[in-house]
Formats: C-alpha cells, sequence, structure tokens
C-alpha cells in the first residue's frame, strides 16, 4: 500500500489528516495531496505528529533558529544511504544529535565508530591511535577538525570520506582527498539521506545527485520527496526548501535522474 | 597477586583485538576513554559490554527508560547510552540535549514539546538542567519528572537537597562506575547513598586490596575487560546482608590519591596547582587549595580557598595571590579559574595566610572540602 494511503488511514497521529491534508478526501493521488513544508514541520508539537511511538531516537534540529523535536527509528536510521563507514570510521558532527545518528547507523552496519570528542585535539590524538580509515562529517565540522587531523597523520590513510548536509566545497573536499572514495550525501536532519553524489560528476568536480533508496523525487524547483516507509514522522510531499535543477541528459553513470542545486 | 594499573592499558587502543569489522558480534562491543587526567593520556579501549544478550538487570534498567533526557557532555558515554536504550527495545523515546539546545529559549520550546518522565546524566549538569527548567516556569514539567540516575561526579549533599527540591516527585538513583568499563553498581535504596550492589548476572567481580584493619583499601574489579583491575578508589566489601536482601554491599570512601578533583565541571589537579603557583615558589613554606560547593539561594556556586604558610621573611599578599592563582590556573581545557568566576560558576576565590596546614596523610597541595558531600566521595572522571 502506498505511503499516503498507510498515513491517511492511521489511528496513531492526526497529524497529515488535520494540519496538511484538511478537506482532501482519502484516496486522492499523491501528486495532487497538497505538499508539506519545513515550516509546518517545525511548528507541530512533536507528540501529535508522531506515527510510531515506540523506540525512537529523538533529535533537535532548528529552523530559522527555533528548535523542533524529530524521532527516528533504529531501523530507519539503517536504511540510510551514508556511503561506505570503512572499517574504523570517525564521526564528527557540528550537532551532536547527528553525531549519534550516523554512529548508530555504523552500528547497524556491525561497524564500531567512533564519534567525535567536543575537543578536537582530543579527537584526532584518538582517530590517530583507532587508526581511522573513515570519516563521516559535516561541512562545518570537516573545515575546523581537518587540521586537527592533519597535525596527527597522513590524510591519505582515511579511504572513505563521507560528507553529510545540504552545502559541499566541493573543489575543498575533493582538493583534501585526492584518491580517497568521496560521497556527498544530501541529506536533512528530519528527512536522512536524501540523494547521494554521482561519483563520476565527482570526479569532474560536480555535485550531482542520485535519489537514495526509498525517495521519491519529485521535479520542481523545491526538491520535494516522499518516503515511502513509515517513519515516526512520515514524509509524505515534503517540500524541503532546496533549490535545485535537474538534469535533463542521462548521467554518466546512467543513474535515470539527476539533479544538483540551483545557481 | 599481579594487579593492572591504568598505566599497563598502554598507548594503543586497548582489547582492539575483540574487534571483527562487519561480524555481528560488534553489537557488543563500545569504545571508550579517559580523560587522561590521571596519567597524562586518555586510556583508550574497547569495552566488552553483552549487554544485549545477557546481563538481565541492565534489561531491566534500560526497559524502564520512559521520555528520557540525557543531561552529559561525554560523546562517547552518552552513544553507548542511546545504542543500549534503543537495542534493549523498550524505552519509547530518549533525547540527549547539547549545548545549543541548553539556551533558555530553546530548552524551554524542547522540554514543552518533549515531555520527560526519567532524567540521565551528570550530577552537576542534570542540576543546571533542572534550574533552568525551573527558570522558565517549566515547574510542572520538573513534577512529573519520576526519576533521575546519576553517574560521573561527585554527587554531593547540596546538589541532592537542590535536586529533590526541585524533582520534588523524583527518585534518585547514583550509579558508581568505571569509565574504562561497564562495571555496574547502583546505591542501595535501602540503605543509604554510601552503599552499592553490583547489578545481577553481571559478570563484575569486586574484591579489595591491602585492606586496613577496618577492611578498606582500593577496589580491584575484574570485569569482561580487565583482570584484578586497579580503580584508585577506596572501599570495602560488607559481606553481612543488606536490609534489601542484597550482598556483598560495596561500602566507598573516595579517591586513594588525592590529587584530582571536579567541582562543577571545573578540574582541580595537583600538577596544574604546583605549576600555576611555581612564580611564589621561593616564598611559600606550604599551601593548600581548598575546593568545594556552596548554597546560595537556590544556586550552588564553586568555593575556592588558598591556605598558605609563608617561608620565614617573605612577604606575600593575599590579594595579589588570590589574583595570581586565579588567573594562571587552567580548571578546563581552555578557561581558567578566573574565568570561571567571571561567569558566575565560582565565588571569587580568596587567599588566607595561616600558621600552619593541617593535613591529615591523605591530603597534599589540594583538598576537596567534605562539610557538605555526602557519604558518597565516589568521583569518577568519565
Amino acid at each position: 500500500m502506498p505511503i499516503e494511503r498507510i498515513v491517511h488511514e492511521s489511528d496513531a497521529s492526526d497529524f497529515y489528516r488535520t494540519a496538511v491534508w484538511k478537506d482532501t478526501p482519502a484516496g486522492t493521488p499523491l501528486e495532487r495531496l497538497p505538499p508539506f513544508t519545513r515550516a509546518q514541520y517545525a511548528r507541530a508539537p512533536f507528540l501529535t505528529r508522531l506515527y510510531r511511538t515506540h523506540g525512537l531516537f529523538t533529535k533537535v534540529a532548528y529552523h530559522e533558529g527555533d528548535p523542533f523535536l524529530i524521532g527516528r527509528h533504529l531501523d530507519d536510521i539503517a536504511g540510510e544511504s551514508y556511503g561506505d563507514p570503512g572499517d574504523r570510521p570517525l564521526v564528527a558532527f557540528s550537532s551532536l544529535h547527528e553525531g549519534i545518528e550516523k554512529s548508530l547507523w555504523c552500528y547497524s552496519k556491525n561497524v564500531l565508530p567512533l564519534i567525535a570528542d567536543g575537543d578536537r585535539d582530543i579527537t584526532a590524538m584518538l582517530a590517530e591511535r583507532y587508526e581511522i580509515d573513515a570519516l563521516l562529517t559535516d561541512s562545518a565540522e570537516l573545515a575546523t577538525l581537518l587540521p586537527a587531523l592533519a597535525s596527527r597523520f597522513p590524510l591519505n590513510r582515511i579511504r572513505h570520506v563521507s560528507v553529510i548536509g545540504i552545502s559541499f566545497n566541493v573543489p575543498f573536499i575533493v582538493r583534501m582527498f585526492p584518491g580517497t572514495a568521496l560521497t556527498l550525501v544530501l541529506d536533512l536532519p528530519e528527512t536522512g539521506s536524501i540523494a547521494v553524489s554521482c561519483p563520476t560528476a565527482l570526479e569532474a568536480d560536480r555535485a550531482v545527485f542520485h535519489a537514495a533508496p526509498h525517495r521519491l523525487i519529485e521535479r520542481g524547483h523545491d526538491l520535494t520527496i516522499t518516503d515511502g516507509r513509515l517513519l515516526p514522522t512520515p514524509l509524505v510531499r515534503y517540500r524541503t526548501g532546496i533549490g535545485v535543477r535537474f538534469l535533463e541528459n542521462t548521467c554518466a553513470c546512467d543513474a535515470d535522474e539527476s539533479f544538483e542545486f540551483a545557481e | 597477586m599481579r594487579y593492572l594499573t591504568k598505566k599497563d592499558l598502554g598507548k594503543r587502543v586497548y582489547g582492539i583485538e575483540r574487534y571483527r569489522p562487519r561480524d555481528p558480534s560488534t553489537r557488543d562491543l563500545h569504545l571508550t576513554a579517559s580523560s587522561g587526567t590521571t596519567t597524562g593520556l586518555p586510556t583508550f579501549l574497547v569495552m566488552f559490554w553483552p549487554l544485549l544478550s545477557r546481563d538481565s538487570t541492565y534489561r531491566e534498567w534500560f526497559a524502564s527508560l520512559h521520555s528520557t533526557v540525557r543531561i552529559s557532555h561525554n560523546h562517547r558515554r552518552t552513544l553507548r547510552f542511546f545504542y543500549c536504550a534503543l537495542m534493549t527495545g523498550a524505552a519509547n523515546r530518549i533525547i540527549v540535549l547539547d549545548k545549543r539546545d541548553l539556551i533558555p529559549k530553546n530548552l524551554s520550546r524542547i522540554m514543552n514539546d518533549y515531555e520527560p518522565v526519567v532524567v540521565n546524566g551528570v550530577p552537576s549538569q542534570v542540576l543546571a538542567w533542572a534550574q533552568a527548567v525551573r527558570d522558565f516556569g517549566g515547574e510542572t514539567l520538573c513534577q512529573r519528572i519520576r526519576s533521575v540516575h546519576l553517574s560521573g561526579e561527585q554527587l554531593v549533599a547540596s546538589h541532592q537537597k537542590l535536586m529533590r527540591a526541585l524533582l520534588p516527585n523524583a527518585t534518585l538513583r547514583n550509579y558508581y562506575s568505571l569509565s574504562e568499563s561497564a562495571f555496574p553498581t547502583a546505591n542501595c535504596p535501602a540503605t543509604d547513598e554510601n552503599r552499592y550492589h553490583v547489578f545481577k548476572d553481571s559478570p563484575t567481580t569486586l574484591s579489595i586490596a591491602d585492606p586496613d584493619e577496618n577492611g578498606i583499601g582500593e577496589i580491584i574489579v575484574t570485569t569482561h575487560e580487565f583482570e584484578n583491575y586497579r580503580t584508585g578508589d577506596l572501599g570495602k566489601l560488607d559481606v553481612v546482608p543488606c536490609p534489601c536482601g542484597e550482598h556483598p554491599t560495596l561500602v566507598l570512601y573516595g579517591r586513594k590519591n588525592f590529587d584530582i578533583f571536579k567541582v562543577l565541571g571545573a578540574l582541580f589537579i595537583k600538577s596544574e596547582i604546583e605549576r600555576a603557583l611555581e612564580p611564589f615558589a621561593d616564598r611559600l613554606a606550604d599551601y593548600q587549595l581548598r575546593v568545594g560547593e556552596a548554597e546560595r539561594g537556590e544556586k550552588l556556586v564553586g568555593t575556592a580557598t588558598l591556605d598558605f604558610v609563608p617561608k620565614d621573611g617573605a612577604t606575600v599578599l593575599e590579594t595579589e595571590l588570590a589574583a595570581h592563582l586565579a588567573r594562571t590556573l587552567f580548571v578546563t581545557k581552555t578557561r581558567t579559574l578566573a574565568q570561571v568566576i567571571e561567569a558566575g560558576i565560582f565565588e571569587p576565590m580568596r587567599a588566607q595566610r595561616v600558621v600552619a596546614i593541617a593535613r591529615g596523610k591523605k591530603t597534599a597541595h589540594l583538598k576537596r572540602e567534605m562539610s557538605e558531600m555526602t557519604a558518597n566521595p565516589s568521583n569518577r572522571r568519565s
């Protein structure tokens, strides 16, 4: 059954029926359902928009400076696409919530993560001793952590790097990690991995993305997604607010649909 | 008997040979590290904790964590906490608060949205959280808290008193463990805060090394990771059955070495104090820095007083010495005592000339004020 039907018929929450799909009858095709925005998500009380209530890893995200809560289940985290964790990953994010979540993802792959300490020098020292071979991070943390790591060991020891978030300094990342398997993951705290970079395009310093598994991505300027899973807060026609441009030609890697950030 | 010490754990990742990447056995492993304040280098090891399959008390404990908020700045411990709570599958939701989340405006929104029932964390940080919740008018939220689980820091009497006032319906449980191991003990609710029982089904065994005539000596633990590991803490094993029916009971008497104390997040290290006072070495015959907490209304503040004995003929101004020490003594990696005073966390420090330092055999240049403490001086640094 499509996710929009499951959500429509759910007894667990009225959120979509009352706050998003008012006056929209059950059975309305997905493309005719009203989209749902980040502002709506952030404004709605956490406990009223939960369709699954147990075993929740709860995290905090911010929208225009105001916090809002997100519930995630371990099974959903395990299904994310965050690249290759290697055997000994360092997980370093500017938000503790994201660091915990990505570390839980590593566990789901039976890989033991080293989560970054609040102190970057200690993190680098432990990373050296753990002999990390992979790094999962975001752009902000990467910029500040790299000097500490580079002072401890050659960066080419790191064989897999995943940069996760919504902004990427591609030339910088490529320059800092030549010969390393790089993955850029378009990800919001409330969505998980939306799309993953095309490795072929990345070789040419271009951030071109393909949809992650379970994500239906609609063509349009404002990246709008539907997640086929019953997440604690399901995402049905969720407008991310990320401006994108879809590419008309087939990608060099033969993926069906590709997009990049709008100018 | 040969004992294992922190130094024996070495500079490598102790226990790394247990780790087989991509193997399901990874689910029982956690990376943990100490702060390095004892040996100068963090102890870094793979903790083996077969929680998910065998330790029933742990499973029950995690199962009791309904709508839990965790207050701690130790990311590795927090990850372990989340992983275990979620993998045991019973906690309906758990959340940790990052520094940004603790800003009053954000905290108010988050807590009202989340509706916590259980709080888990480090005593001073949990107390600061409860005060912040009360300050934004969250009395109802405070009254809803049913239990508070504390570890990682001294639980002093003033902490307890304020916590009971702020969270009137909560049961306080205190846990004594090690940074290096999931060595599990919880205080006995039937007696007092100073008596601990090892969790049922735990493979941990306890013994006491070099006991004195009262049976008090250094606590030795054998766990999944270590055999006969010296904890650096003093205690005795009481084999008389406890009123609650458990036995033996571990009774804690504090640290074996009194060279490091943590007060409201500030770390006082004997060697750092000696470094800061080096410019006065030719004028001081003896000194002792006394640190502790004091209640000021409904707030706790840190206190630091330097007692000193000048050398014969030397001139030492009390104000000069106090100002110098506050300005040069680092109590966190980046902040001096003067900076935590400026932030209102500590009262202005004092220095006072004394005729002699009253010193027991266990105290040296650093002393933790015990007057406001409970009988539980357990202080494991994370």
